[in-house]
């Protein structure tokens, strides 16, 4: 400041110590101005330091698979897994690309040699197995979005205030440069938004119906197969059964509470049918009686439920028995313990004689036991061989039994 | 030109007034269009097992009567953050230069009173349409992402495993709306939009220039120009 001898003394005074208050407040300002900038560059690379694997990073939470720990916009601060390890419990970051600019914020829950299992706190199923070196940070703190935005958003308004301030003085608008700016503005904040977040590609989370087979057992005596099934979500309406995928059976379906029991009846001819579809086919090697063959087939069922049908296949098993033939003094038993009536010829050998004393056909029912006392039809006391002929699975076969008549 | 003596007038014609006008417009359509869009449904679902909606902002959904966790989606919806800022953006824009435009007035400091308009209110109507485009491509590379990745991976209907066999359910009636349509069989048309929008964009940017170099061949920049020297030379 220049002093005119034709000002007053007073006035110079004054002009000089504005001007000297200015200067300071000038200074003073841009100091302020450079410790917002460098506030918001630090803010900035701290976010963007797990690109380069940085010790500490920021990171940004952006889903809601790890609420109610971390919400959406909570800032989470990460020490990266060079310097820190982790174990089951804690909360990682792993990243699906190169940049790791989608990463996932998850708890790990299992880690098993090279590869470490995470999951959404909020996510009802773990996720794919990640490697080891996949995960890049180790999150130790979080700030909540209520806490750190507000922060943010008056450091960086406080900046384009003051800004505004001390460029007024000093810098021009040229035309073109508003236009740019906003556009650079709007590409900034879409670079911000879209580097932050990233499309979650995991499959949807959704709750599956149980339906769950209790059990499926056959009851050859009582000739029913027998269905359990257990669903909470459906409520039984009818079923239809087929045997060996063709044959009709007539089902009874009862539910009782979750438990839906379905009888199918299985017709006595139709194990008939299977005994001559075996027997037709031949059994290859039959040791000494007694013996069981193992028979099985299907029954498939659809069960209509009011808003989903169950297909099912179940397989039924039992075995095909030779009759048991006991005696008991001059009795002679035999137990037929099959599904369908057997033939069988029954002779009475005496030894005395050496000859056939006594033969006859017989049909012994479903489980059903036959009882031939030969006390009357035995010509004279002594000791008999009883011998019991029948087909079995189509090959010829025989018991014998002694029989003593007093 | 410092900012705070940023008042220089220039004259538009009123063909480049309505060019200005009409890329106002139209970067407000879409811009409406974008945040309508993104609150419609794409796809509505009905029935069983899986009935709701989803749309751009926001979705609901439940599979087998239980709410649905879609990670896919929540992504969605964070980044339509994005679709509503250039929306709001574009909005603003192009209504304050559309107002300006339609309630510029005779001023008296320009020759013979032409209507005129600052130039600093021009460079808006570009930078309205270019944003209106940018968000535009922006919805339509995410509602593509919805549309052929995240909707199909919904269980409309089929068949589980489970123990005691298939459980087939019924198959829920889904109604694809216009916006869904945008991905598949009208996908030309945002495509067509944008780049409409494009044109106009720098159409309106080339009358800008123009009308700012003319003055300058003839005054130099705008720095201490005389206004009803300025917009003389314009009409003349």
């Amino acid at each position: 400041m220049r002093y005119n001898p034709g000002d007053s003394l007073l006035k110079h005074g004054v002009d000089a110590m504005d001007s000297e208050t200015r200067s300071a407040e000038g200074v003073k300002g841009r100091k302020r101005l450079a410790l917002l900038y460098s506030l918001l560059i630090v803010i900035s690379v701290l976010f963007l330091c797990k690109v380069i694997s940085f010790p500490v990073a920021f990171m940004l939470v952006v889903g809601r698979s790890m609420e109610p720990t971390y919400r959406v916009g909570d800032l989470v601060i990460g020490v990266a897994t060079y310097l820190r390890g982790f174990s089951v419990g804690d909360v990682v970051v792993w990243c699906r690309d190169f940049w790791r600019t989608a990463c996932v914020v998850h708890r790990v829950v299992r880690v098993s040699g090279e590869y470490v299992v995470t999951q959404g706190d909020a996510n009802p199923g773990p996720d794919t197995p990640v490697l080891s070196s996949a995960v890049s940070y180790v999150v130790v703190a979080h700030v909540p979005a209520y806490v750190w935005l507000p922060l943010v958003v008056l450091a960086v308004g406080s900046t384009g205030y003051f800004s505004y301030r001390e460029s007024g003085k000093r810098l021009s608008v040229q035309p073109g440069l508003v236009a740019i700016a906003l556009v650079a503005t709007y590409i900034v904040i879409n670079a911000a938004i879209l580097g932050f977040t990233y499309i979650d590609n995991s499959p949807p989370f959704y709750y599956t119906p149980r339906v769950e087979l209790l059990s499926a057992h056959l009851d050859p005596v009582k000739m029913v197969y027998v269905v359990e099934i257990n669903t909470t979500e459906y409520s039984f309406v009818e079923a239809v059964c087929k045997l060996l995928g063709e044959i009709p059976a007539a089902v009874v379906g009862v539910a009782n509470g979750s438990i839906t029991r379905l009888s199918i009846h299985i017709p006595a001819e139709f194990f008939s049918y299977l005994w001559n579809r075996t027997s037709a086919r031949g059994v290859s090697f039959l040791p000494s009686p007694p013996v069981a063959v193992q028979e099985s087939f299907s029954i498939s069922c659809s069960v209509v439920f009011d808003k989903a049908t169950l297909s099912g296949n179940y397989i039924a098993a039992f075995s095909w028995r030779e009759p048991v033939v006991k005696s008991f003094n001059d009795t002679l038993i035999i137990e037929n313990v099959n599904p369908v009536p057997l033939v069988l010829r029954i002779e009475l050998f005496s030894k005395a004689r050496g000859s056939t004393v006594f033969a006859r056909e017989y049909r012994v029912e479903r489980f059903s036991t036959l009882a031939i006392d030969f006390s009357n039809v035995a010509p004279a006391p002594g000791d008999y061989d009883a011998r019991v002929y029948y087909t079995f699975l189509g090959v010829v076969r025989g018991q014998g039994a002694r029989i003593v008549i007093k | 030109m410092s900012l705070s003596s940023a008042e220089n007038l220039v004259v538009l014609s009123r063909q480049q007034a309505l060019i200005f006008i009409a890329t106002c417009l139209a970067s407000v359509a879409v811009a409406v269009f974008i945040v309508l869009a993104s609150v419609t449904p794409v796809a509505l679902f009905s029935g069983y097992p899986l009935a709701g909606y989803v749309t751009l902002v926001s979705s609901r959904l439940l599979v087998f009567e239980r709410p649905v966790v879609f990670r896919a989606l929540e992504s969605v919806s964070t980044i339509t953050l994005s679709l509503f800022i250039g929306s709001s953006l574009s909005i603003v824009l192009g209504t304050f230069v559309v107002a300006r435009l339609l309630l510029r007035r005779r001023r008296s400091e320009v020759s013979r009173g032409f209507a005129a308009i600052e130039y600093l209110y021009l460079e808006l109507a570009p930078v309205a349409s270019i944003i209106a485009m940018l968000t535009l491509t922006l919805f339509t590379a995410l509602l593509r992402v919805v549309v052929v990745d995240i909707i199909p991976a919904l269980p409309l209907g089929g068949c589980v495993e489970t123990t005691a066999g298939m459980l087939c359910t019924e198959r829920s009636k889904v109604l694809y709306t216009g916006v869904h349509s945008l991905a598949t069989t009208n996908r030309l048309l945002p495509f067509i939009a944008a780049l409409a929008l494009l044109i106009l964009s720098a159409l309106t940017m080339y009358i800008a220039v123009k009308l700012y170099s003319s003055a300058s061949k003839v005054y130099g920049p705008f720095q201490g120009t005389r206004l009803n020297d300025l917009s003389t030379a314009y009409i003349s």
